[in-house]
Formats: structure tokens, C-alpha cells, sequence
């Protein structure tokens, strides 16, 4: 419509630029001024062709040659050339005109040409440009959309062959074999719009197939190698989504593959460690070939015991782990004393550890919080565990307790020689070991078991370190309070 | 026997040392690749126990590093049951293997067979009596069992005279491919079946062997008479 419409305006200026130029030169020849009315009606000729190509000079030059031989030339207001005098003037106007507008015509649609060319060029520059912003299949399509109409393309569908089927994966509609007869072909649609549909053609062959939909009377401006163009340059994106889908995929699988390997390896070594002692030990014990003197036998006693010892906390963590791996439910949490549950901690270390030094600074009332007790026991006993280990029992583990009214916070700070800048972010990771503390470590579990209970608890877990003087380390757990319990309540 | 112990884990060496010295050895130890190193250079070590493990070091480059330097014998102890490693140790140039846990007798009974094939190695004899029944002379390839001579084909006495080298210790896939074949790319089926024609002709019972013993996954072992002493 917009196109026929610009049509019909040209068509009315070029006549009115005729009828004023006729005009004009009527009036230029009534003054007997007949080299100004022949320039101004040539001046007209050109400027119609300048304005409609070539087919409009060659009409505006032939209505312009019969106009001259009516209005103009001897005998004026009938046909008919009587002298030599006046067909030479006639002969040289027509020729003038036919000449000067075809060039003028040509000229001007070669920079037609050169215009759409261009404005072609730069319609596929912008395409590719959007089509960089999108990383997956399904966002190709969107990517061009509010670009294409301006083009005259009223609907891009890509299509990604699926076995004897089309996919679009933007919808997940599913098309079958019918489209494909009508690839590189036009179409024309119920709708009377044109509907052209082309191969996607990648690196690695056949990618699918998209299907251009046409507005009708947009059709010439739409010549093939330009959805041709449009086309490879969707093909290029849509595989470029694709390989990048594979890349990522490959990444997660590889990603998986190495916590299974991780886990397994782990689990292996860990509670191989204590189970090869407590053989070796029992064995050296009940052999006759190896006799030891008594406080080698109490040695390797003891090495069993602890050992035995490992492995039942071992055991613990993998079955804590699990726990968290699939998921706190809300009926395992209760209202719970922070302050309690941090003493009952305290009390677990320092029955783990004799020669623990423990400092407490805990503020006097009771701080309620949302959480199971023995899995916050737990979460606290694994920093005070990991604080002896790294801190020693020469230098003193502080624990302190408070609160802002929203929120209440332990604090266990050591004063060990602190977690290198680039461990920090990783201490909470599974079995995530300081490098060269393999010996006074675990499994690597139990920060990660500490995070983990206290997450599904609405609460958080930080590291400081170095707490003072470049030493020490301060783990943070922050969990939201809840209103306190009225003691109405426990009355009734 | 100077006896080097490699493990990351304090308590394994302070589990085994006090059991190796009681016996007699003379233990040493190292928790890393680096200290082990260290031992390795400076003391003339006739054993190395190595835990494949190792934090720093890949075991199997310290296996070759062990043989350049030092005439020991290398037992590999493996906590991790990848078979791959533990293989790949042994093609490298380790004498045998223990798997993590391992029986005290066990270890012992390897230390054993290393500690008679090195007196044995001085001694520079090619016979080699095997059992009572068995009586192998590798030089003038001749196998006699219960006083009877025994017939071997030139691939059969390559394979069993791999095995009778290394006897007691495990013997990989690859290393007897290469004694049969000069090839370690040989279908394991053909050294399969080598191996049973072999126990059929060795063994009292080849449906039960104890001769040649499978190790699965890793290769085979010829059984020595294991005791206390010879």
C-alpha cells in the first residue's frame, strides 16, 4: 500500500512539473520569447527524468516532443511542420530531450541502485550485529525480529531438522516433511503473502530450514540472493548456538563427572587411611613373627582406637553430606536456644580435644533461632574442630555470641597462621584441604557441612582472615532470630 | 633390609615402622615426593614401599627416579583401587603391589620375596628350584616337573620364564605381551590362552590353579613357597 501510494504522489508531481513547465514555456512564447520557452520546457523534460529513471524520460520526452510540435512550433495549436526552418528546431528539441533524459534517467537509477545496495549492506551489517547477542537457538529469531519489518519480511521461522521432522525451537512446533518441497521455491499463501523458505546450511552441513514470510506488495524490493544472504547469516548463528549448547553441555557433563571422581577418590583414600592402620596394627599385634616391647603394643592400640575414632566421624560427615544434598526439610526444624547449642558445641570440642583452650565471651540471655539443634551443633563444632586444628591448643579459640535484635551471631575466631587470599573462597568447598595441611585435615567436609546446615537454616557463613597482625581466622555464622517464646506459652 | 616407607599419612608410617624395626629392618621415611627424594640419593636403600597418593609427586615418576638412582626394588601400595595406576606403576619398573588395606602378612610376605630375590641376585644362580616338584634351568631351558621333563613351545617357555624371572612377584599383561610377542599391542585373548596351556601342562589341577596365580586386571604371579625363610 505504501508503496502505491508513493506511486500515485510521484506520478502527480511529475505532471504538475509537466503542466508548469508547459505553461511556462506558453507563456515564454506569447512574450515571443522562443529560446526561453524552448530552455524552460527542456528544464522540465530533465527534471522528470531526474526524478523517475529512465522509463519516465523516455515518456516525459515524448509527451514534451508533441507538446513542442502543438504548442510551440509553427503553426502553433495544430500538428504538422510545414518548413525546413521548423523541423530542424523540432528535431534538435526532441532529440535534446530524448538525450538529456535518458541520462539524467540512468544516472539517477544507478544511485537507486547504489542507495538500496547499500541500505542492503547495512540492513545485513545489523543483522549480524543482533544476531551476536544470541546464545541460544530459541533467541535467533528473536534476536532479528524488530529489525526485519522494516525490510519488508513480515516473519522469520527457523527450523532445526529433526530426524524426518522440523523443530522450531523458539516454540517447539513441530513441522513435517511438507515444507520441504518448497525449499528455494516461493509460495504463495492463502493470505497472498509470498512465503519463501531456504536451506540453513552450516559448517557441518544441513543445519534446518527458515521460512521467510513476505508482505505481498513488498515482493520486488525482495529479490532472492537477499534472503539468500539473510539466510547464511542465520545459518551462521544458529550453528554458533548449537556448537555453543555442545560446548556447555560437555562443560556440565565433564563438571559432574569430576565431583563423582572427587567424591570417590576421596571416600576411597579417607577411610582406606584408617582402616589400612587398624589392620596393620591388629596384625602386627596378633603375629607371632613380629614381637614388639609393650609400649610399641600400647602405640598401636592406641592408633587403633583412633583410628576407629576417624572413621566413625567420617562416616558422620558422608552421611551429613548427604543429608544436605538432599535437602533440610521445614518439620526438621524447631525453635531452638543459639546460646545453648553453642555451649553444647563447646562442650563437644572440649571432650574431642583435652588440651583445647577455649575462650567465651557469650552474651547472657537467649538468642531463639529457627534450626535443628544437633545439625547446628554440629555446623558450630566443625569451626571450633577446625580452629584447634589450624589454631593449636597454645594460643586461645574465642567464641563470642551476639545479637542486633534480627539477627544473632557466632564468632569463633583462631589465632593460627590464617587461610592464603586465594583458599578463602574455596574453604567451604567439598573436600576443599589447605595446601600442605593434608595431615591435620579431614575429609575436606567439614566447612562444607557447616555452609550447608547453615543455609538451609536462613542463615549465612563468612570467613575473616587475617583476623590481627597478618594471623588467624574468624568464621561468622549469622542466623535471623525468631520471636521470642512467652513463657504464657510454656505454661500452657 | 634398608627400607624406605613414601606415605602422606603419619599414622600408616608410624603404624609400620616400630612393625618393620622389630623384624629387623632398618626403616626410613619420607611423607612427600620432595623428603623422599632426598632419602633417595643419600642412603643405599634396598626397598621402597610407595603410596601412589602422594600429594606433590606423581608416584610413577618417582618409580623411575627410584631405579635411575638407586638399585631398590620399589612395592607399590595403592589406596586407590584404580587398577590404571597401579598398572602403569608396575610397567614403569615396580617390582609388585599391596592394595590399601592390606593385610599385615601380606606386606610382609612380599617384603619377603624381595628381600630372597636380592640375596638371591648376588648369588648369580640360573637354576632355579621352584618347589619340590618343579625344577626350572632357565639357562638350558629345561622344565621338569615331578622328575619328568616337561615340554614347552618357545612362546610357552618365553611366558613362564617372564614369570620364573620375577616368581612371587606380579608380573602385567604388558610385560609378558613383550616377553611373548616383542609387542605390548597383543590381544589378551592369545596371552590367555598361553596361560592355560601353560597350567595345563604345570598345574595338578589347571581348573584350580596355584602355580601361576591370576591378579586380575594387572597380570600374573608364579606362587613361591612362602615362609619365614627357605
Amino acid at each position: 500500500m505504501i508503496v502505491q501510494t508513493r506511486n500515485i504522489i510521484e506520478i502527480c508531481v511529475n505532471s504538475a512539473i509537466f503542466i508548469a513547465a508547459a505553461i511556462a514555456t506558453h507563456f515564454a512564447q506569447s512574450v515571443e520569447r522562443p529560446i526561453t520557452a524552448v530552455l524552460i520546457f527542456l528544464t522540465g523534460v530533465i527534471l522528470i527524468s531526474a526524478r523517475s529513471g529512465v522509463f519516465g524520460a523516455l515518456f516525459a520526452a515524448v509527451a514534451a516532443s508533441v507538446t513542442y510540435n502543438f504548442l510551440l512550433s509553427e503553426p502553433v495549436y495544430q500538428f504538422g511542420v510545414t518548413t525546413a526552418d521548423e523541423i530542424v528546431p523540432l528535431a534538435a528539441f526532441n532529440i535534446s530531450a530524448l538525450v538529456a533524459g535518458i541520462l539524467v534517467g540512468r544516472l539517477r537509477d544507478s544511485a537507486k541502485r547504489a542507495y538500496l545496495a547499500q541500505s542492503d549492506t547495512a540492513f545485513l551489517l545489523t543483522v549480524s550485529d543482533r544476531l551476536q547477542s544470541a546464545i541460544g537457538v530459541e533467541e535467533v529469531e528473536a534476536a532479528i525480529r524488530g529489525i526485519i519489518p522494516r525490510q519488508g519480511v513480515r516473519t522469520v521461522e527457523i527450523y532445526l531438522a529433526h530426524g524426518n521432522a522440523y523443530l522450531r525451537p523458539s516454540t517447539g512446533q513441530i513441522e513435517f516433511d511438507q515444507l520441504k518441497p518448497f525449499i528455494g521455491a516461493g509460495a504463495a499463501d492463502a493470505s497472498s503473502e509470498k512465503v519463501v523458505i531456504l536451506e540453513l546450511e552450516g559448517v557441518r552441513g544441513p543445519l534446518g530450514i527458515v521460512k521467510f514470510q513476505l508482505a505481498a506488495d513488498e515482493e520486488e524490493r525482495f529479490k532472492l540472493p537477499n534472503l539468500q544472504s539473510l539466510a547464511a547469516l542465520l545459518a551462521l548463528a544458529t550453528e554458533r548456538c548449537l556448537l555453543l549448547e555442545e560446548v556447555t553441555e560437555a562443560q556440565a557433563l565433564i563438571r559432574s563427572e569430576a565431583l563423582k571422581d572427587a567424591l570417590l577418590s576421596s571416600v576411597s583414600h579417607d577411610l582406606r587411611t584408617p582402616v589400612t592402620v587398624i589392620q596393620a596394627a591388629a596384625g602386627a599385634l596378633n603375629s607371632r613373627e613380629v614381637s614388639l616391647p609393650d609400649h610399641e603394643r600400647h602405640k598401636l592400640l592406641a592408633a587403633i582406637i583412633d583410628q576407629c575414632r576417624k572413621l566413625d566421624r567420617y562416616t558422620a560427615e558422608l552421611l551429613d553430606v548427604g543429608q544436605i544434598q538432599s535437602g533440610i526439610s521445614g518439620n526438621q526444624l524447631e525453635t531452638v536456644d543459639l546460646k545453648e547449642v553453642v555451649q553444647m558445641a563447646i562442650k563437644q570440642a572440649r571432650s574431642a580435644h583435652p588440651t583445647i583452650w577455649i575462650e567465651r565471651n557469650l552474651q547472657q540471655s537467649s538468642l531463639y533461632v529457627k534450626a535443628n539443634a544437633a545439625m547446628l551443633e554440629q555446623a558450630i563444632y566443625n569451626l571450633i574442630d577446625n580452629a584447634y586444628k589450624f589454631g593449636g591448643a597454645e594460643s586461645p579459640i574465642l567464641i563470642e555470641l551476639e545479637s542486633d535484635g534480627k539477627r544473632g551471631t557466632v564468632a569463633i575466631t583462631d589465632n593460627g597462621a590464617g587461610i592464603e587470599v586465594q583458599e578463602r573462597g574455596r574453604v567451604f568447598t567439598r573436600f576443599f584441604r589447605g595446601a600442605g595441611k593434608r595431615d591435620k585435615a579431614g575429609m575436606g567436609l567439614g566447612l562444607f557441612i557447616s555452609k550447608g546446615f547453615v543455609e538451609a537454616f536462613s542463615g549465612t557463613i563468612e570467613v575473616e582472615s587475617p583476623v590481627a597482625h597478618g594471623k588467624g581466622t574468624r568464621f561468622l555464622i549469622r542466623l535471623p532470630l525468631v520471636s521470642v517464646p512467652r513463657l504464657s506459652e510454656h505454661a500452657a | 633390609m634398608r627400607i624406605l616407607i613414601i606415605d602422606d599419612e603419619p599414622q600408616i608410617i608410624d603404624t609400620l615402622r616400630p612393625v618393620l624395626a622389630a623384624i629387623g629392618h632398618d626403616v626410613h621415611d619420607a611423607a612427600d615426593g620432595l623428603n623422599a627424594l632426598e632419602v633417595i640419593t643419600s642412603t643405599d636403600l634396598d626397598l621402597v614401599l610407595l603410596d601412589l597418593g602422594l600429594p606433590d609427586t606423581d608416584g610413577c615418576d618417582l618409580i623411575r627416579k627410584i631405579k635411575d638412582e638407586a638399585q631398590a626394588s620399589v612395592i607399590v601400595v595403592s589406596a586407590r583401587h584404580l587398577e590404571r595406576d597401579k598398572v602403569r606403576a608396575l610397567d614403569e619398573g615396580a617390582d609388585d603391589y599391596v592394595d590399601k588395606p592390606f593385610g599385615l602378612e601380606e606386606l610382609l610376605a612380599r617384603i619377603r620375596v624381595v628381600e630372597r630375590r636380592r640375596s638371591d641376585s648376588t648369588g648369580g644362580s640360573v637354576q632355579r628350584f621352584l618347589s619340590e616338584d618343579l625344577v626350572v634351568d632357565l639357562a638350558r631351558r629345561e622344565v621338569v616337573l615331578m622328575e619328568q621333563p616337561i615340554h614347552l613351545s618357545p612362546k610357552e617357555f618365553a611366558i613362564f620364564e617372564a614369570l620364573v624371572r620375577s616368581s612371587g612377584q606380579v608380573v602385567t599383561q604388558r610385560q609378558l605381551m613383550i616377553a611373548g610377542w616383542s609387542s605390548p599391542n597383543v590381544d589378551g585373548q592369545y596371552l590367555r590362552s598361553y596361560i592355560a596351556m601353560l597350567r595345563e601342562k604345570l598345574e595338578a589341577d589347571p581348573s584350580d590353579p596355584e602355580l601361576i596365580q591370576t591378579e586380575p586386571g594387572v597380570g600374573y604371579r608364579l606362587t613361591v613357597p612362602l615362609g619365614p625363610s627357605q
